[in-house]
């Protein structure tokens, strides 16, 4: 499941990527329409806006598996591997109840707003159920994440250290220096 | 319940998870749902998903991906170290040349990335060893490198300040300018303070002899490599200023014009796009995930009343209103010493804003001391986090304690602007005001 997962989540953030690239050159292109007096796509302003939320929740599995969401780490750096670790199961559990609630809540809301045809009436109507089914399909993923990494942690003691969510202190540091240096990853 | 019971479970929950090193978005989407169950019962969670939707898809946040974007492209293809060269070969034999050099470029630097870290990091990098080579001394290699990193965050592009605006329902575009002169301001100090430490005490940064570039070459290599990078400033900061394009369209075109920099000076190549794309990715998805959250947060101690509750405490103190921003920015200033910059701005957000709209603070002027003081908050010990970017890129003799040293100078800077601004609103306000005049 690891693997597929892993795939699944990768091929997905490929897609956010290349929606990060289309808000950005969509933007500039009616910029650009404007200045040279040709009439710019109606569309631009409404479809970025759904993109964030897709480039959000396409990317957040992989984000997740990728231990890139932040966290304060004053306290938990501060604890031994054992504290980490169990630290580290409680905190998939509580990731995949969460995920788990939200995904549950996100399929029942896109479901009801399908059935009612509710439409996002804008310069495009579009059904609303289209822009937030992406949402529980995060969170979907978000919670197969979590069990991943609950058992990732339950499996392999010696890799709870790395398992353990990342904190926002000195551990985000060697990526930057790393890529500074031009240098590929930068764990070390 | 009464308000002041609800505000301490939700800031408090919310304390106890952000400690617990679990991650802020899900942090705040935890407390969510213990609160929409507690306060408004299942009808509250069947909205989270609409909460959610109508929290991201809003056009005010589109700047973020793209002002991280033209960082990403800007630090990947390295087109910083041609600036930073050109820069070198115009400061002439002036006291605490590379210390001052740091200053001008991290300032110029600044202008063209959101990233603190990045820009510290990359100072760091490039000049510490030259530094520390030519005998300067410990806190005039470190000290100009972390006062200047922070820089980043306050002048545009900054992907923080749109967050701020968007989370506290302030102009964006009026944020992002309001940055711009005390970023600037705050340059010059630290470029002044480095010159006069110099010129009074030698010892700090030795005078050295710098090889001789004729006139020619100089104003060749300008306009071969400084004349770009200015050109990205202005596709920003330009832009908005004359009233051409709206802070979205602005940070798209700063993206685009990074991007064309980047192929016209040959340092584009798909590996380097790949790395910049995936990095601008993580980023973006970790600061919008968590302003999914936080604002369904705000709106629920909205509805619970915390937040009303609260007001009326404030407004029934009978208290200047200077009073009241004095202990926020302390609150701020603390709570820098141990988290970073978005825990803070999201948990503070929610409950400064309506107290700095009760109390009529202009929300943009509010915002830029918010944001110098959370800029501060990256170098105060014992955990900000350019201490760390410090000493993760210094030399092995530069220990912890000699950075947190070094910066105490360039701490005091950060504190003597914002008593400017709060005594001389227009150092923030004035460009803000030229923007809507336009």
């Amino acid at each position: 499941m690891s693997r597929i997962l892993g795939r699944v989540s990768e091929a997905l953030s490929k897609v956010a990527m290349l929606l990060l690239l289309f808000t950005t050159f969509t933007i500039g292109y009616s910029i650009l329409a404007r200045i040279i007096n040709v009439p710019s796509p109606v569309w631009v302003v409404q479809f970025n806006e759904y993109a964030l939320l897709w480039i959000t929740f396409l990317g957040t599995a992989w984000l997740l598996s990728n231990n890139k969401h932040v966290s304060v780490g004053i306290v938990f750096e501060r604890l031994n591997t054992k504290a980490r670790r169990v630290m580290g199961l409680v905190h998939s559990l509580l990731g995949m109840a969460l995920c788990a609630l939200l995904c549950g809540y996100g399929v029942f809301t896109t479901w009801e707003q399908y059935q009612r045809r509710v439409m996002d009436i804008q310069v495009i109507d579009v059904p609303v159920a289209y822009v937030i089914a992406v949402i529980p399909l995060g969170f979907f993923l978000l919670f197969l994440q979590f069990i991943n990494r609950f058992f990732s942690i339950l499996n392999h003691p010696e890799e709870s250290e790395s398992m353990a969510l990342k904190s926002a202190s000195s551990e985000d540091i060697p990526d930057q220096v790393a890529a500074n240096n031009g240098t590929e990853g930068g764990k070390n | 319940m009464e308000w002041w019971q609800i505000l301490i479970f939700f800031l408090g929950g919310l304390v106890v998870f952000l400690l617990s090193g679990f991650p802020i978005a899900f942090s705040f989407f935890f407390m969510n749902i213990l609160g929409m169950l507690v306060f408004m019962g299942v009808e509250g969670l069947q909205q989270t998903t609409l909460h959610i939707s109508s929290s991201l898809a809003t056009f005010t946040l589109s700047p973020i991906p793209m002002f991280i974007i033209m960082g990403e492209l800007l630090f990947h293809s390295r087109i910083a170290d041609d600036t930073l060269n050109i820069l070198d070969r115009w400061m002439g034999r002036v006291p605490g040349r590379l210390g001052l050099l740091a200053s001008v470029s991290g300032t110029v630097f600044a202008a063209t990335s959101g990233s603190s870290m990045a820009n510290t990091a990359m100072l760091g990098t490039a000049l510490l060893p030259e530094m520390r080579a030519r005998g300067y001394s410990k806190s005039m290699s470190v000290g100009p490198i972390i006062g200047v990193g922070g820089l980043a965050m306050l002048i545009p592009p900054s992907s923080l300040a749109v967050v701020l605006a968007s989370i506290g329902q302030i102009s964006v575009g009026g944020l992002l300018m309001a940055g711009v002169i005390p970023g600037i301001l705050l340059g010059f100090m630290i470029g002044l303070f480095i010159v006069i430490s110099a010129w009074v005490k030698p010892s700090l940064a030795p005078p050295y002899a710098t090889s001789k570039t004729s006139l020619g070459e100089k104003l060749f290599l300008t306009v071969k490599y400084f004349l770009p990078v200015c050109f990205i400033i202005f596709m920003v900061i330009g832009l908005i200023i004359m009233g051409l394009a709206t802070p979205t369209e602005a940070a798209a075109s700063g993206a685009i014009a990074t991007l064309i920099v980047t192929i016209v000076y040959g340092r584009f190549s798909w590996a380097m796009f790949s790395k910049a794309m995936k990095g601008s990715l993580e980023i973006t998805v970790m600061i919008l995930m968590i302003i999914a959250a936080s604002k369904t947060f705000s709106s629920i101690l909205a509805f619970t009343g915390a937040t009303s509750g609260l007001l009326n405490i404030v407004r029934d103190l009978d208290v200047h209103p200077l009073l009241v921003l004095l202990v926020m920015q302390l609150i701020l200033a603390f709570m820098g010493c141990f988290m970073e910059a978005i825990s803070i701005m999201m948990i503070c957000l929610p409950v400064f804003m309506p107290i700095a709209n009760m109390l009529g603070f202009d929300p943009v002027w509010f915002g830029v001391l918010m944001l110098i003081n959370l800029e501060m908050g990256q170098m105060t010990p014992p955990f900000g986090m350019l201490l760390f970017v410090m000493k993760a890129v210094a030399p092995k003799d530069i220990t912890l304690e000699d950075i947190m040293l070094a910066s105490v100078p360039y701490v005091l800077f950060d504190i003597i602007v914002i008593a400017m601004i709060i005594i001389w609103p227009e150092i923030a306000l004035w460009l803000p005001g030229r923007l809507k005049s336009g």
